[in-house]
C-alpha cells in the first residue's frame, strides 16, 4: 500500500500566525514535497549548537587569559579551538551532504495506533556517516548510522490522533557529529500521508443476513477443499498452501486460497446507530467492517450519499476502511 | 516516556583518560592533599565505569571538598594567586567527576579540561610541554566527539583517529590566526604565578656562593647580536654592584645617600636625570637582544654601558640596567653598550668616595696593612694595581673548589689558602684597593658565553657567572679590573668551560644537562642543535609580539593596513577550508558497490571461468537456472547463493550477508561435472 500523498500540507499553515505562514511558503518553495530527497548544501541548515555557543565562551575565555598573561602559547591554543570550530562546520556538514533519504512505505493505522512509514536512508558515496537523527517533528528521533552499511531502512512512528488523511509534517533529519558544537538539519517534505481509519468501538453483534441465499456467492473460507485462487502470502499463514511453483518461478510467495460456497450478504449501514454522533458511528461501522472480513460473508456499507456494494476480499475491505476514514473527515473537530 | 541518559561509554572512557593527562601536568605544583583527592575522585569514577561502585554518597563528596579546599588552604599563602585559581579548578573539575549524569555535566566535564590543560602553558612554555599539550587536547576532543556518536564503543580508535585529523587539519588556519590576530596587551592586572626559587647571581655575595653556580650548567641567558659578536675577552655582562662590605659578605650601597643625584632609577618614558651626564658615551656601538631565563629577581644583563628603549627597563645610578617586576617569565630585551665610555671621570663626590672606600674596621689587618705598604712603595694607582695582579698571577690558584673560609676572610685567602674562584679574587682585590685609598667596588654578573654555531647566538650559562672589580682612577672614572684575569687568563680568553670542563664538579649541581657531555662530538652537536630550536621557539614564537607581528605583515603584504589584513585573512582562511572541504567530501557521487553485489559478482567470476558467463540484463534467478541446468552438480550451492543475494539486495537482509559472503568464498567449482552424473 502506497501512502497517498498530502498536497494540501500549507493549507494547514493557514490558521497559524502571518511568519509562520511565510515561513512554512518559503520552506515549501526551497524545499518542495518529493518522494526522496538528496542532501546537499541546497537543503542542509547549520547552525553552532547550546554547546556550540558555550565552546564559543571558552575560547573567549582562554583569549582573555592569553591576552592578559600575554602567553603566545595560550593564544595559540585559543585559536587552535577556534580552528576546531571552524572545521568542525565542514564536517558537521559533510555527515549530511550525499544521503539520500526516501520514503518507501507507509501502511494505513487505526485511530489511536502509531502509523508507521519506512524510511531508505542511504548514502550516495564511500563516505562514513553517524549519529544521523531522523523524526517527525515533535517526535522521538532515530538514530542511524552509515558505518558499514551503504543503507539503512527505518520505520519511524506518529501517533494518529485524527481520523482522516493525515500527514506527519516535515521529517527533522539533524546531526551534531562531530563534535557536537554546530548542529546541521533539514526538513524534508517526503510529502509522507498515511489514511487513518476510525478507531474500532464494539458494537454488537454484525447486522442480520439480507442477501438473497440463491446468488452462491463465493466465500473465502480458509482450509476448504475448493482452490479458489492465489493472494500474497501472510506471515501467520501456514507453509501448507504456499504455492511453490510460482516461488520457483521468482513469482514471491504467494498461498491458495481455498474456498468454500456459502450465501451471506451483510450491509453495514450508518443508519443501523441511530442516536449516536458521527464519530461514533463511523467507530462502531469501523468494528463491524473488522468483524465482516473475518467471518465468510460478503459486505456492503452505507453511508449518507455513499453506498459500496457487497464483496469481499482483502482489497475490498480496505476500501470500505478507507470510506470510512475519508468521511467527512475534515468536518471533525 | 522519559528516557535516562547515559553518557556513552566511550566517552566516559576518553573522559577519564582525559582527566589523567590533563591534570599530570600540575601535580609538580599542586599540593599533595589536591592530587590525593583528584587521584581519589578518579579511582571511584573508574570504579563506577567498571560496574563495581556506585556513585558515592553525598557525605563522601562533602569529604572529598573538604579535603581539597583544605589542601588549597594550606598549600598556598595567598588565594589570589594563579596557582590556587588553577588549583580551585582542578578541584571542580575532580568533583564534577563524580557528580556527572547528563549530557551537561559531561559538556562542562570536558570544557573543564579544555581549560586546566591551556592552564598548564602559564606554567611552563617549552615545546615538549606544547606537543603534551596539544596531545591532551586531542583526547579531550575524542571525549567530546564521543558524546556525539552512538556506536563510538565499536570503533573507539577511529574516534580518536578522527579527532586527531580534526585538530591536524584545525593547525594550519590556527597558525594563520596565530600570525595575524592582534595582541592588544593586557586589560587588566592578572596574578602572577607564585615566586618560584631564585636563580642565578644574588643580590649579596659572600665566599663560596659563585661556586654553586660554577657548578650549574644551567642556562641564564640567550643572546643575538645585531651585527659582529665583540671578543670573548670584552663579554663582561654587569648584572649588580656591590659596594658595602661587612667583612664578609658584598652587597649593594645603601640608597639614601643616593638620592641626592635624583632618582636611583631612570625608568624608560621619565625625564632624564642629572647623573646621566656622568656618563659619556661614544665610539663603538654593540646592538644586541636578550633572551633572560625566569631570574625572580629584578635586575637585567648587559655589556657596559648600556642603553635600553624597551618599556618598564631602568637605569640605574651604577649603571645597570632594571626591570620593575622580577622575571618571573622568560624575558626578552634588546640593549644597545657603547663599549668605549667614561663614567663619573671628573670626580666622586665626598660621600661617594667614603662610600667607595668604605671598609668594616678591625677586619683583616694584614690585608690592610700591606694594601698600605705596597701602595706608599707603587707611587701610583696603576704601578699599586699592576704589582698586585703579578702577585696573584705567581702565587695564587684558580678553582671550582676553594677551600672554606673563616672570619678574616681576605687575611686568609691571601696569605694561607691562595686558593679561590673568582669571588674571593674581586673580593680580595676590592679591599686591597680600598685600603690603599682607591675607590673600588666589586661587579657581578656573567662573563664569556658559549657561541652556538648552528644559528650564531651567544649561550650564557650559570657557571659563565663571574665577579670582577671596577677601580675609579682620577680622569677615567670607574675602570674594569678583572683578577682572575690575572689568575688564569684562558678563562677570560676561552671561557669556562674550557678551563674547567675536566674537572669533576663541572656542572655538578645540574647532572642531567647534556653540557657536562660537551667532549663527546655528537652529545654536544645535539645540544647545540637542540638550543637552536629552543632559541627560535622562545624568539619567534613565545617571542612573537607586537613589533614582530608588524614586521612579519609588513614584509609579506608591503603594509599593515587593517583592511588588507583582514582580506588576506578571509582570502587564506577560504583557501584553507577549501582545501579541507576537497578533501572531506572528496567522493561524492561515486557509490561504492555493496558488498552484497561484490560477493555476487564474485560469484559471476568463478562461474566464468567454468564457461558460463552472465549475460547482461540477466536477472540473478534465470542466471542461476541456467547455470543449474548445465551443472545439475552445482544444483544446491548455486540456488543457496542466488537465494541469499536475493535475500540481500532486495530485502536488506544484512544478516544473510555473511553466510553469502562465506558462500562464495566457499564456492569452488570444479571444471567438469564428476562422472556418474
Amino acid at each position: 500500500m502506497f501512502p497517498i500523498t498530502a498536497k494540501s500540507l500549507t493549507d494547514q499553515a493557514s490558521k497559524t500566525g502571518f511568519l509562520q505562514r511565510h515561513f512554512q511558503s518559503w520552506l515549501h518553495k526551497r524545499l518542495p514535497p518529493e518522494r526522496s530527497i538528496l542532501l546537499t548544501s541546497k537543503n542542509i541548515f547549520i547552525f553552532p549548537s547550546r554547546a556550540g555557543f558555550a565552546f564559543v565562551f571558552l575560547f573567549v575565555l582562554l583569549w582573555l587569559v592569553a591576552t592578559n598573561y600575554e602567553n603566545n602559547l595560550v593564544f595559540a591554543i585559543t585559536f587552535l579551538l577556534s580552528s576546531l570550530f571552524i572545521v568542525s562546520i565542514l564536517y558537521t556538514f559533510g555527515n549530511l551532504s550525499g544521503l539520500r533519504i526516501s520514503l518507501v512505505n507507509s501502511h494505513p493505522v487505526f485511530k489511536g495506533e502509531d502509523a508507521g512509514f519506512e524510511l531508505l536512508v542511504e548514502k550516495q558515496n564511500k563516505r562514513l556517516y553517524e549519529n544521523i537523527m531522523l523524526s517527525w517533528s515533535g517526535n522521538p528521533s532515530v538514530v542511524v548510522n552509515l558505518i558499514e552499511h551503504e543503507q539503512k531502512r527505518i520505520t519511524l512512528h506518529f501517533p494518529a490522533t485524527r481520523r482522516g488523511r493525515m500527514t506527519p509534517g516535515r521529517l527533522l533529519v539533524e546531526t551534531y557529529y562531530p563534535l557536537g558544537l554546530l548542529r546541521a538539519w533539514s526538513w524534508l517534505d517526503l510529502d509522507a500521508a498515511v489514511l487513518v481509519y476510525p478507531q474500532p468501538v464494539k458494537a454488537g453483534p454484525l447486522p442480520g443476513k439480507a442477501g438473497n441465499a440463491e446468488q452462491g456467492d463465493i466465500v473465502n473460507l480458509a482450509g476448504n477443499d475448493d482452490f479458489y485462487g492465489f493472494r500474497k502470502y501472510q506471515p501467520s499463514e501456514s507453509l501448507n498452501h504456499v504455492s511453490w511453483k510460482h516461488y520457483a518461478k521468482g513469482q514471491g510467495l504467494l498461498s491458495k486460497e481455498y474456498s468454500e460456497t456459502v450465501m451471506q450478504c451483510l450491509w453495514l449501514d450508518w443508519d443501523d446507530f441511530d442516536g449516536l454522533g458521527r464519530e461514533s458511528r463511523l467507530s462502531r461501522l469501523c468494528y463491524w467492517v473488522l468483524e465482516a472480513a473475518k467471518s465468510k460473508n460478503e459486505y456492503g456499507l452505507r453511508l449518507p450519499g455513499i453506498e459500496i456494494s457487497p464483496g469481499k476480499g482483502e482489497q475490498h475491505r480496505n476500501k470500505l476502511l478507507g470510506e470510512l476514514a475519508l468521511f467527512e473527515w475534515e468536518k471533525q473537530s | 516516556m522519559s528516557q535516562v541518559y547515559q553518557i556513552p561509554r566511550n566517552s566516559l572512557a576518553w573522559m577519564l583518560l582525559a582527566f589523567v593527562s590533563v591534570i599530570a601536568p600540575h601535580v609538580l605544583w599542586l599540593p599533595l592533599w589536591i592530587t590525593l583527592a583528584a587521584a581519589l575522585a578518579l579511582f571511584w569514577r573508574v570504579q563506577v565505569y567498571r560496574g563495581l561502585w556506585r556513585f558515592p554518597p553525598g557525605w563522601f563528596k562533602y569529604l572529598l571538598a573538604f579535603v581539597s579546599v583544605a589542601g588549597l588552604y594550606l598549600g598556598f599563602d595567598r588565594y589570589t594567586g594563579l596557582e590556587p585559581m588553577v588549583a580551585l579548578l582542578i578541584i571542580g573539575y575532580s568533583l564534577k567527576l563524580l557528580e556527572m549524569h547528563t549530557r551537561r555535566d559531561a559538556l562542562a566535564v570536558i570544557y573543564l579540561a579544555y581549560f586546566i590543560a591551556a592552564a598548564a602553558l602559564l606554567f611552563e612554555q617549552t615545546i615538549p610541554m606544547a606537543i603534551y599539550v596539544t596531545l591532551s587536547f586531542i583526547l579531550v576532543s575524542t571525549a567530546l566527539m564521543g558524546l556525539n556518536q552512538s556506536q563510538g564503543y565499536r570503533y573507539p580508535l577511529s574516534s580518536l583517529r578522527i579527532t586527531s585529523k580534526l585538530v591536524l587539519q584545525s593547525l594550519p588556519l590556527m597558525l594563520l590566526l596565530f600570525l595575524v590576530m592582534p595582541r592588544i596587551g593586557p586589560l587588566w592586572q592578572v596574578p602572577m604565578q607564585q615566586t618560584g626559587s631564585k636563580t642565578g647571581v644574588s643580590d649579596s655575595m659572600s665566599p663560596g656562593d659563585f661556586n654553586k653556580l660554577g657548578k650549574s650548567g644551567a642556562l641564564a641567558f640567550r643572546v643575538t647580536f645585531k651585527d659582529n659578536i665583540p671578543e670573548q675577552p670584552g663579554l663582561y655582562w654587569r648584572g649588580l654592584v656591590f659596594s658595602k662590605f661587612d667583612g664578609r659578605k658584598w652587597s649593594q650601597a645603601d640608597p639614601g645617600d643616593y638620592f641626592r643625584n635624583g632618582r636611583i632609577v631612570r625608568w624608560q618614558g621619565q625625564a632624564r636625570q642629572p647623573w646621566e651626564s656622568k656618563i659619556e658615551r661614544r665610539g663603538e656601538i654593540v646592538d644586541y637582544d636578550i633572551i633572560l631565563e625566569p631570574t625572580q629577581q629584578i635586575w637585567l644583563y648587559a655589556l657596559a654601558t648600556p642603553v635600553s628603549e624597551d618599556p618598564a627597563t631602568g637605569l640605574t645610578q651604577d649603571f645597570n640596567l632594571v626591570t620593575k617586576q622580577p622575571v618571573q617569565a622568560r624575558l626578552k630585551y634588546s640593549v644597545r653598550s657603547y663599549l668605549n665610555h667614561r663614567t663619573e671621570a671628573k670626580g666622586l663626590p665626598w660621600w661617594r668616595f667614603l662610600d667607595e672606600t668604605q671598609l668594616p674596621a678591625e677586619f683583616n689587618p694584614e690585608s690592610v696593612s700591606l694594601a698600605r705598604r705596597w701602595r706608599r712603595e707603587a707611587g701610583t694607582d696603576e704601578a699599586y694595581i699592576q704589582r698586585i695582579l703579578t702577585w696573584i698571577n705567581k702565587e695564587f690558584v684558580y678553582t671550582l673548589e676553594p677551600p672554606l673560609l673563616g672570619e678574616n676572610s681576605v687575611d686568609e685567602f691571601l696569605f694561607t689558602s691562595k686558593q679561590g674562584f673568582c669571588e674571593h679574587f674581586a673580593s680580595s682585590f676590592t679591599v686591597m684597593m680600598r685600603a690603599a685609598g682607591i675607590p673600588a667596588r666589586v661587579v657581578v654578573g656573567y662573563q664569556g658565553g658559549e657561541l652556538n654555531p648552528y644559528q650564531n647566538y651567544l649561550l650564557v650559562h650559570q657557571f659563565d657567572a663571574h665577579a670582577w672589580t671596577e677601580v675609579w682612577l682620577e680622569n677615567r672614572g670607574w675602570v674594569r679590573v678583572d683578577p682572575t684575569a690575572a689568575v688564569a687568563p684562558e678563562r677570560i680568553r676561552n671561557g669556562f668551560q674550557d678551563y674547567f670542563a675536566q674537572e669533576p664538579g663541572f656542572s655538578e649541581n645540574t647532572p642531567l644537562s647534556l653540557i657536562r657531555f660537551r667532549n663527546i662530538n655528537w652529545i654536544n652537536n645535539f645540544r647545540l642543535q637542540w638550543d637552536r630550536v629552543n632559541y627560535g621557539w622562545h624568539r619567534w614564537v613565545l617571542g612573537y609580539d607586537q613589533s614582530l607581528q608588524t614586521g612579519l605583515l609588513t614584509k609579506l603584504l608591503g603594509n599593515t593596513d587593517p583592511i588588507r589584513i583582514i582580506g588576506v585573512m578571509i582570502l587564506s582562511s577560504s583557501l584553507i577550508l577549501l582545501f579541507i572541504a576537497l578533501w572531506l567530501l572528496r567522493n561524492t557521487g561515486k557509490k561504492a558497490a555493496s558488498p552484497g553485489i561484490r560477493a555476487y559478482s564474485q560469484f559471476c567470476r568463478k562461474l566464468k571461468r567454468l564457461g558460463i558467463t552472465r549475460e547482461t540484463g540477466e536477472t540473478p534467478m534465470q542466471y542461476s537456472r541456467r547455470v543449474v541446468a548445465l551443472r545439475p552438480d552445482l544444483k544446491n550451492e548455486v540456488q543457496r547463493i542466488a537465494g541469499l543475494f536475493e535475500q540481500v539486495t532486495y530485502r536488506e537482509e544484512t544478516l544473510h550477508l555473511k553466510a553469502l559472503v562465506a558462500a562464495v568464498k566457499k564456492f569452488s567449482p570444479r571444471k567438469r561435472p564428476p562422472a556418474g552424473i
